[in-house]
């Protein structure tokens, strides 16, 4: 069985935990599985910017931030996926 | 209502996440189709408290495919990936089934260690601006020969651990995965800090991961 978290070992270099933080947040935003499709922002039910999902990750602290005010709507996924 | 998808893993495995707690904590719920399960939360979120919510959330992302991880093997999303609904992620999977459960069950006991490689003095500027065309190049071949040979080193110290090594350049350095069984995970580790680095470089051992980067075959 797996550990739960994983485990930074850091060998000539310094500090661990900016590191773990890093790490982490690397392999959320640049791992996984893609699935193409798009997505339109908008504010107050007005369509603002429309994307692509590969670039949604520009945008998503906007939203994040202004939710529930702002919406990400998705449209159809063309079922498309790659590691 | 729109769903932020985690990750997929095999139906069949028996996996505990009902307490489990997603992105602004969202109660997580699972989505079995064609043989795969695949672990959601509603969208959207609960107003962010963190003061820096795209961090938080992709913390939250993180601990929850860990958490799955720790059960079975698993393809993550990358993150964020929303869908409309959880009809496009049915249809999504039907599409995909086949080829998903042929990886999750190559994958079934095995995780993703990671050694990244880079010179400590990668932060510094770059001293070879005032230097020739030919001697940048020849410096950087120098460079890249001093990773791949560490890189070797540490293969062949975790050698009858590993089932699939590769390699990717960076920036900096040289990024190595490490396909492993879960069992392996603290002799990898160990083997990995036996191995002498050299003053000029340094080394980051992580894991375990998702094994994403052995999702294709070759």
């Amino acid at each position: 069985m797996a550990k739960q978290s994983p485990e930074i070992v850091n060998i000539g270099s310094g500090d661990q935990d900016e590191v773990s933080l890093v790490d982490i947040l690397d392999h959320v935003l640049n791992s996984g599985v893609v699935i193409r499709g798009s997505v339109i922002i908008s504010v107050a039910g007005v369509d603002l910017i429309y994307l692509g999902v590969d670039v949604i990750l520009s945008s998503i602290e906007t939203a994040l931030r202004h939710i529930p005010g702002t919406s990400l709507n998705s449209t159809k996924p063309d079922g498309d996926a790659g590691a | 209502m729109p769903v932020l998808a985690y990750c997929v893993a095999e139906a069949a495995c028996e996996i505990h996440s009902r307490l489990l707690a997603g992105v602004s904590g969202a109660e997580i719920e699972t989505l079995e189709e064609s043989g795969l399960r695949c672990f959601v939360s509603s969208y959207p979120l609960k107003p962010p408290t963190d003061p820096d919510p795209v961090r938080e959330a992709a913390l939250d992302f993180h601990r929850v495919l860990q958490t799955i991880l720790s059960q079975a093997a698993i393809i993550p999303f990358r993150f964020p990936t929303i869908l409309s609904d959880s009809k496009e992620l049915v249809n999504f999977l039907q599409e995909n089934a086949s080829n998903y459960l042929d990886v999750l069950s190559r994958l079934r006991n095995k995780v993703q260690m990671e050694v990244r490689i880079a010179f400590v003095d990668a932060a510094k500027p770059p001293a070879e601006q005032q230097d020739s065309g030919a001697s940048y190049l020849r410096r950087k071949q120098s460079r890249s020969i001093d990773l791949r040979s560490l890189a070797q080193r540490l293969r062949t110290a975790a050698g009858q651990h590993i089932d699939w090594w590769k390699e990717r350049e960076t920036g900096d350095g040289l990024q190595c995965y490490a396909l492993i069984d879960r069992g392996d995970i603290d002799n990898c580790r160990q083997s990995f800090r036996e191995v002498s680095v050299p003053p000029e470089l340094t080394i980051r051992i992580t894991g375990p991961w998702p094994a994403g980067q052995f999702v294709e075959k070759e």
